[in-house]
């Protein structure tokens, strides 16, 4: 063990790091395992989506065998969330990589995170996101945050409005408090589809303590 | 060694509540029977009993007496034949009703039950002389027993080392980090330079407080970072530096984890220098950074040239620590930053920091929630690996006098 070396002097044994480097290279997003554990959370179909709607949205975007389960809600075409759990247990959501949005989508985010515009002519693409009221009017301050707006794992976040005319609600999936949204998403909203890493939808201090009872609606793996 | 090295001591007493309703009486007595025994001219019987107890310190140990004194005894009188004689003066109360408590730091003590002394005080004071003889004799009773010493206790002031700790190991927290009853890391700085000193100034407890922190996952490398312990309740202040000494060179030859530079003992005030620190003082790191996709030379240059300038970032509080911290969006300043390649896809990031700025979310950018961030900047994925802090800018404690450690 040396004693304390001058600045120049720091080297790293890279050795250690070589299945992280080749695991990584092929999913960048994987490093997000080092600080949260993932789950998912299954985003009931919004109850305002007529039936004439679902129809109307599958002919204009191609889902592929996605949109036709969607209709019986069978797993392929659920509206999964992510819900990243940090060891504080404060729980991060956003759209997952396996909901209808993102299925179609090819994966260049994993190489590059530069925010290019994707097509904004696309039916699929997203035109907007409408955070809750309740939401936008909930009060977040303090170390407690005893303000802040109670969720259920249901409660609605907001709506994302493809230019289809589609909408999908995402969910708070955990009970809890909302400790932020993320506004940007109002400004930007096609971070859904280009930046999915940027465009985290929520973040909710857990009301329960145990990690069975906070995900007790969220599911470690997409089935 | 329980014994106290100290060369004087003051000493506070505490008497049975019964002494204050006696003490009314004799000198109402006194008044009526016109004997030269004016309430003023009756001794306090604290102040008579404190000077025996202290000559008698004096002789049994040389000890001398001195109110300002950095060590107290606190001597606590009982009798148990008066102990309900104060009552009278609540004729009409019941039994108190819930325990009062209040809550030091973190912990709920609950308070003693019955009347304090001040309330008894107090209502003394209200009564007239003339209610007094009509509820109590004047002159007191007499009494059968003796009054006993309830309790001793001894308190001294705290003790305080400073000196400059360095981490060279991971997995090492600054305080004992247990969470649930579990530690959390082996060991902690706190640990590794306060047990030898515990045993060195026979404390009770010790205490450290850094000028910051870095995560157990970090070292803390270069000259250290300014810390002082506290220790409590010492039985022994009387420390030559020579002592304080071996323990940094002690740490040194056994090739610790953890070790120390400049170790002496402070004055109590020169512990604020180690919190306004925390606050002001820039901070130096390199890091080990991993990014998704190798970068151009072209954008290795245009990164450094910005780094050269300081960059701003805003900072939303951290996820990690969303659960303690209020949430809020602080301003942090990068003074310098500088990146190299090492190889492949693995960079070296030296950075120069404002107190106070969230490195490992400068790098990856805590889900954009830092900008900008490495991560933003490279417009790859990024993530940190190792970080170390090599610098921290307070000077202190000055260096002691006795050659410390050359580092090698």
């Amino acid at each position: 063990m040396v004693a304390a070396v001058s600045p120049v002097e720091i080297s790293y044994d890279l050795s250690k790091y070589a299945q992280l480097d080749s695991e990584w290279k092929a999913q960048p997003g994987l490093y997000l395992d080092k600080y949260f554990t993932r789950h998912f959370y299954a985003s009931t179909a919004a109850p305002k989506r007529k039936h004439g709607e679902i129809e109307a949205s599958q002919t204009a975007e191609p889902h592929g065998s996605a949109a036709a389960a969607a209709a019986d809600g069978s797993a392929a075409a659920k509206e999964w969330q992510y819900v990243l759990m940090s060891p504080n247990k404060l729980c991060v959501t956003g759209i997952s990589e396996h909901h209808p949005l993102l299925l179609r989508q090819p994966s260049a985010s994993s190489s590059s995170l530069a925010e290019q515009e994707p097509d904004t002519t696309a039916t699929a693409a997203v035109a907007r996101v409408v955070y809750a009221d309740a939401v936008r009017n909930s009060v977040i301050k303090g170390k407690g945050k005893k303000q802040s707006l109670r969720v259920m794992p249901e409660t609605k976040i907001c709506t994302v409005h493809t230019r289809g005319g589609s909408e999908y609600v995402v969910r708070a999936a955990v009970r809890g408090v909302l400790v932020e949204w993320n506004a940007r998403l109002e400004d930007a909203p096609h971070l859904v589809l280009s930046c999915p890493e940027l465009a985290f939808v929520a973040i909710v201090k857990p009301a329960a303590d145990d990690d069975a009872k906070i995900l007790s609606e969220c599911v470690d793996c997409v089935m | 060694m329980q014994t106290f090295d100290s060369p004087n001591v003051s000493v506070g007493i505490e008497l049975p509540k019964s002494i204050y309703i006696r003490h009314r009486s004799v000198a109402i007595a006194g008044k009526k029977q016109e004997m030269p025994l004016a309430a003023s001219s009756v001794p306090e019987i604290k102040d008579v009993v404190r000077y025996l107890i202290l000559h008698r310190l004096s002789v049994m140990c040389g000890i001398k007496a001195d109110p300002n004194s950095d060590t107290r005894i606190d001597v606590v009188f009982s009798h148990e034949e008066t102990s309900q004689e104060h009552q009278l003066l609540f004729p009409d109360q019941g039994a108190p009703a819930k325990q009062p408590k209040h809550r030091r730091g973190k912990t709920v003590v609950a308070q003693p039950a019955g009347k304090s002394l001040s309330v008894v005080l107090a209502e003394l004071g209200q009564r007239s002389d003339d209610w007094f003889t009509e509820n109590f004799a004047c002159p007191p009773s007499a009494i059968s027993s003796q009054a006993k010493i309830e309790s001793l206790s001894f308190k001294r002031a705290s003790l305080f080392v400073g000196g400059r700790y360095l981490k060279l190991e991971r997995n090492i927290s600054q305080t004992p980090f247990i969470v649930e009853g579990r530690r959390m890391t082996e060991t902690s700085v706190a640990e590794v330079i306060g047990e030898p000193l515990q045993r060195l100034v026979c404390c009770d407890e010790y205490n450290l407080v850094g000028s910051g922190r870095e995560d157990a996952d970090v070292r803390m490398l270069g000259d250290g970072r300014p810390f002082y312990i506290e220790c409590m309740n010492p039985r022994i202040k009387a420390i030559a530096q020579e002592q304080i000494h071996d323990i940094e060179a002690s740490l040194v030859s056994s090739n610790s984890p953890v070790q120390v530079r400049r170790l002496q003992i402070i004055r109590p005030d020169d512990t604020s220098i180690i919190k306004e620190g925390e606050e002001n003082k820039s901070k130096k790191y390199c890091a080990l950074v991993w990014l998704s996709k190798q970068l151009t030379q072209e954008k290795l240059d245009e990164i450094n040239s910005l780094g050269q300038n300081g960059i701003l970032l805003q900072q939303k509080t951290p996820v990690r620590v969303l659960h303690r911290r209020a949430p809020l969006t602080r301003p942090k300043k990068l003074l310098s930053l500088a990146i190299s390649h090492i190889e492949g896809n693995f960079y070296k990031v030296r950075i120069e920091s404002e107190a106070g700025a969230y490195i490992k979310e400068f790098v990856h950018g805590d889900l954009g929630r830092t900008s900008p961030s490495l991560t933003e900047l490279t417009g790859h994925t990024a993530d940190i690996l190792e970080l170390d802090v090599e610098g921290v800018s307070l000077d202190f404690p000055p260096v002691p006098e006795i050659p410390t450690t050359q580092v090698a």
